[in-house]
């Protein structure tokens, strides 16, 4: 009559799934090598779901697991030729909706070429809200690093677009412009 | 600044790269830029990235995480 706390942590993971796979897809791009990721991380996570500490924060260990995988699965592809039918840009021009504009193409597209490790800073911090000291143990490095990396992820983020203040990024563009963008 | 000053001395290309980097048409590539542009970037940013957030999951996760539930940890 055991009380299965393996349940619980079934559904903390199930939780957390949706922000893996948005923090994978926006590191990798593609698709189908993001969701492998998200699937070993779960798989690593249950195996090793001893030494994660509770009450500490699990959505912070289960994306450095994610990352720690992606860092590796990287170094072993490295000169595999990426595929880039995945990427974020062409997501969102296919799922169309709301995202279609050019306006989010062109920042998806910038995003695409800010290096790795800015992504990540820009994602853990902008996107998912960490804080900078918790991002930093997750990156393995130190806050102004972090710090530094969002920095200069947001200023060459400004640069690609060609944006000089807030007011370039102009209101949504119509659908015809829409067409112009899906070559992305 | 002095740093600056004796890094272009040394190298022509540092010192090009810092006027470009003062010259106010770019302003976008110094840090930190203005908050209100900041604040555009984190919007967008939050924007692409809730479109991945709620976007329905393939049920391959479901049926992995039904499959470890049936496992143990340990092995």
């Amino acid at each position: 009559m055991s009380e299965k706390p393996q349940s619980t942590m079934q559904d903390d993971l199930a939780a957390v799934v949706p922000n893996l796979r948005a923090f994978a897809r926006s590191l990798c791009g593609n698709t189908h090598q993001a969701d492998d990721l998200v699937q070993e991380t779960l798989v690593k996570a249950w195996k090793n779901q001893s030494s994660f500490a509770p009450g500490s924060n699990l959505k912070a260990w289960l994306f450095t697991i994610l990352r720690n995988t992606f860092l590796s699965e990287r170094r072993k592809r490295k000169h595999e030729v990426e595929d880039l039918n995945g990427s974020l840009a062409e997501q969102l021009s296919v799922s169309g909706g709301q995202s279609g504009h050019m306006d989010l193409l062109d920042f998806a597209k910038a995003f695409e070429k800010l290096p790795p490790e800015q992504k990540e800073a820009l994602i853990l911090i902008g996107a998912e809200g960490f804080a900078y000291e918790e991002a930093a143990l997750m990156c393995g490095c130190a806050v102004g690093t972090i710090k530094s990396r969002v920095n200069r992820a947001r200023g060459k983020l400004c640069e690609l677009m060609g944006v000089d203040g807030a007011a370039d990024f102009g209101p949504e563009l119509p659908l015809q412009d829409r067409a112009r963008a899906t070559w992305l | 600044m002095a740093d600056k000053q004796r890094q272009s001395d040394k190298m022509p290309f540092d010192k090009m790269q810092i006027d470009r980097l003062s010259d106010t048409s770019n302003r976008c590539a110094k840090a930190p830029l203005p908050p209100e542009i900041q604040g555009v970037i984190g919007a967008k940013l939050r924007q692409i990235y809730g479109e991945l957030l709620s976007e329905p999951l393939p049920r391959k996760f479901q049926s992995l995480l039904d499959e470890l539930g049936k496992s143990d940890p340990k092995r």
